[in-house]
This record gives structure tokens, C-alpha cells and sequence, in this order.
């Protein structure tokens, strides 16, 4: 079964590298990627992914407002936090309030994302 | 600009650099013994293969694990249960025995002699004492000082470990805006403000040469020739790295702040009304680059 993936990071070089990742992980494909969280919360309405591979600091709207909009959306929805400051401790918090599944501090290692994709859809 | 802070810009050397500066040796004497130290020194990884102790796809997997944690290659070989503190410990020991310092190198390519090599790590000593120095001007804030202080460590830091280039920043000089004249630019500058406890702007200009390796990295590809829409993005992602650490780092200290998306500029701007400049002098070993923040005026 494969995987819609939505991601959501202002970054292109960073969409590029999830992308990358998510190709060589198998079982998944992006459906969409938005550089906003106002854009975000659009396309998770339009496509209702399974997973959503959240940045935090964004224009317009940032990840936690984003992932306050999903969860109204859909409680169960599986999303994974990937940020500069996720390692910032009331961040974190938010984060975990918000029932993110894991939460990722940039630069990563391109493994312990491909391991945490797979313990997610065991 | 400060006279002060043009001798930094100038002050701040390798120390290969600094023996040129003073006519001790020339800049291809200088290639030659980089070159000598690149294929003669072992690098820690090379040393744990050939002595069994590690694969090459542990390596690989270290190496990328490197680029999030501040721990050197030999403790996180430690904490992921792939060597022992004893097999570090030889390791870093036949480093010790094996690799060459590049004083040394110059020694043993005759390019300059025992009594002046000792003469000129005595001189350089004591021009590391007048350039460089982690004390903040007095005119900042103690809040600014210790975002500051954890941008330009987290920015050392990630040219490490993403880019694997090593810089040196001088000391920090204050600019008041009268005092701003022509700033030096390169192709790619990235600015990011933190706010929050205190509002300091980042700013980092790279050059072409330092642009390329970080969005190489970034990206996973081979080096990118030209400087197009995806480098500039992944510098901006690589000021993002920086920042979102440093607030990181802050917030364990006590102090809060919010990072702003990295924006690109086309030049580095004067410092707004109400706040001055505190400028780093930086040398890097591939290229060039500017470093400065932008505080409150205390």
C-alpha cells in the first residue's frame, strides 16, 4: 500500500531532500507540497494525506498554527515535525500537545528518517 | 568602517596564511604542504576501517549522524555501540604518532627551519591573543550577547558538520551606524531575525566558494556549478539550521525567542535606526564570507 505524503516546508531545498528520502524509503509518494502553512492547511483539506512532514518556521502562517488547523481537521492524521527549532523546548511541547508522532531537529540524518518512516507504517 | 575592524578582516589567519603574511614561506610551499598533510594524515574513520574496528557503511552512517550532534566521530561511535572507549583511544592515539601538524609539514619539506618555526608559533600566539577573543563589546545587551554568542558558535559549528569547512571569526567589534561604510557582499546573503527576550537580526554572506559545498550538502548532489534558485535556497535553509539551534541553545538558558523565516538579500544593510552593528572579522579555508548581527543600542 502506498503512502500520500504532504509536505509542508518553505524550503525548497529541504522539500527536495524529503522527496529524495521518501522515494528511496518505498511505499510513499508526495502528493503535494506547499511552502505556507496557510497553503498547508489547503492542500490537506484537498488531499488528505496519511502523513504530513511539518516544518515550523514559515511565513504567512508557522507549522504549529498549521498543525492546530489539521488536528480540527483530522485528530488521527500521522504527522511528523521537522525543524530548526524542534529542539526548542516549548516548541517541543506545543508539539507533543498537538499529538505530533515524531518530531525531527534539522540537519538530520537522512537514515533516522527513512527508520522513523517505517516504524510509523509498520 | 572601523579602522579596528578592517585590521581584523585582515588579522584573522590560518596559520598558513600568517607565515605568508610575513615572507616566511610563499603560497605554493603553502599547497605543497597541505597537500603532503592530505595524503600523508588519516583521518579517524580510515584509521577504525583499517584496523577492523569499523565498516565502511558504519562510517557512511556516522558520518551523516555527525551532522546532529556536536559529539566528535570517536564519542559517537561510542554512544551508538560501534567502538569502545579503549578502541577510541587507539585510534586517537596512532593520530597522534602518525599525523602531522603543518609546522611540522614544513619542517619535513625543508621549507623553513626548526629556530623559526619555534620563533613564528610564538608570534602567531600572540597575534591569536590581539585578534581574536570571544568577549563581546560592552555596548550590547547581556541578553544579545548570549544569542550572539550561540549563533556564531552554532555558525562555526555547522559549516563543520554540514559543509565540513572549518572557519575562525576574530573578535567582535562594534559598528555604530556613522561609522558604517561600504560592506563587503558576496553572491548569497541570508538574513534572520530572532525575536522575542531581544530582537537581534542575523546576517551571513557567503561567497560563491562556500555557497556550493553547503547546497551540495544540503540537497545530496554533486556540487552544483553556478549559483541558481536552489543554492540560494539551501543557504537560507543553512542560516535556518544555525538560527533554530541558537534559539534552541538560548531557550536552555533561559532566554526566549522566536526565529523569522531567512530571507535573501541582494546586500548587506546598514543597521537600522535604534540599533548598531557588531561585526565578526571570519576566514574560511575555501572561500570568503561576513558575518554580523544586527542589536538594539544599548
Amino acid at each position: 500500500m502506498t503512502h500520500k505524503v504532504l509536505i509542508v516546508d518553505d524550503s525548497l531545498a529541504q522539500t527536495r531532500q524529503l522527496t529524495m528520502i521518501l522515494a528511496e524509503a518505498g511505499d510513499f509518494a508526495v502528493v503535494g507540497t506547499a511552502h505556507t502553512g496557510a497553503e498547508g492547511i489547503k492542500l490537506f483539506e484537498q488531499l488528505r494525506p496519511d502523513l504530513v512532514l511539518l516544518d515550523v518556521v514559515m511565513p504567512v502562517l508557522d507549522g504549529l498554527a498549521c498543525l492546530r488547523a489539521i488536528r480540527a481537521l483530522d485528530a488521527e492524521v500521522k504527522v511528523i515535525l521537522i525543524s530548526a527549532v524542534a529542539a526548542v523546548a516549548r516548541t517541543a511541547e506545543e508539539a507533543k500537545r498537538l499529538s505530533v508522532h515524531e518530531i525531527i531537529t534539522k540537519p538530520y540524518d537522512p537514515d533516522a528518517v527513512r527508520t522513523i518512516l517505517g516504524k510509523l507504517f509498520a | 568602517m572601523p579602522r579596528q575592524f578592517l585590521e581584523g578582516v585582515l588579522g584573522v589567519q590560518f596559520f598558513g596564511e600568517f607565515l605568508i603574511d610575513r615572507w616566511i614561506i610563499n603560497r605554493d610551499q603553502l599547497l605543497a604542504a597541505l597537500e603532503y598533510q592530505m595524503n600523508r594524515n588519516e583521518r579517524f574513520g580510515s584509521i577504525a576501517v583499517k584496523k577492523g574496528f569499523l565498516t565502511e557503511s558504519q562510517i557512511a552512517q556516522l558520518s551523516r549522524r555527525q551532522r546532529q550532534s556536536d559529539l566528535t566521530f570517536g564519542e559517537l561511535a561510542i554512544s551508538a555501540g560501534l567502538l569502545t572507549k579503549d578502541q577510541v583511544q587507539k585510534i586517537t592515539t596512532f593520530q597522534r604518532h602518525n599525523n602531522v601538524l603543518l609546522g611540522e609539514t614544513l619542517l619535513r619539506l625543508n621549507f623553513i627551519d626548526e629556530v623559526t618555526l619555534r620563533r613564528e608559533l610564538a608570534n602567531y600566539r600572540e597575534h591569536h591573543r590581539r585578534f581574536f577573543g570571544d568577549e563581546i563589546p560592552v555596548a550590547v545587551s547581556a541578553v544579545s550577547a548570549v544569542i550572539i554568542r550561540a549563533a556564531l558558535d552554532l555558525t562555526r559549528k555547522m559549516f563543520q558538520r554540514v559543509a565540513d569547512i572549518p572557519i575562525k571569526a576574530g573578535r567582535a567589534v562594534v559598528i555604530a551606524p556613522e561609522e558604517e561604510g561600504i560592506k563587503p557582499t558576496y553572491p548569497v546573503t541570508v538574513a534572520t531575525s530572532f525575536s522575542g527576550d531581544d530582537s537581534v537580526h542575523f546576517l551571513l554572506s557567503v561567497s560563491s566558494s562556500l555557497a556550493l559545498p553547503i547546497a551540495a550538502s544540503l540537497l545530496g548532489v554533486d556540487k552544483p556549478t553556478e549559483i541558481d534558485e536552489m543554492v540560494v535556497d539551501a543557504v537560507k535553509e543553512f542560516c535556518n539550521y544555525i538560527c533554530g539551534n541558537a534559539a534552541a541553545r538560548v531557550a536552555r538558558k533561559g532566554v526566549q525567542v522566536d526565529i523569522s523565516p531567512p530571507t535573501h538579500l541582494t546586500g548587506i544593510p546598514a543597521a537600522p535606526s535604534g540599533c548598531q552593528t557588531v561585526a565578526y572579522p571570519v576566514r574560511s579555508t575555501r572561500g570568503g564570507l561576513d558575518l554580523r548581527f544586527h542589536v538594539p543600542l544599548s
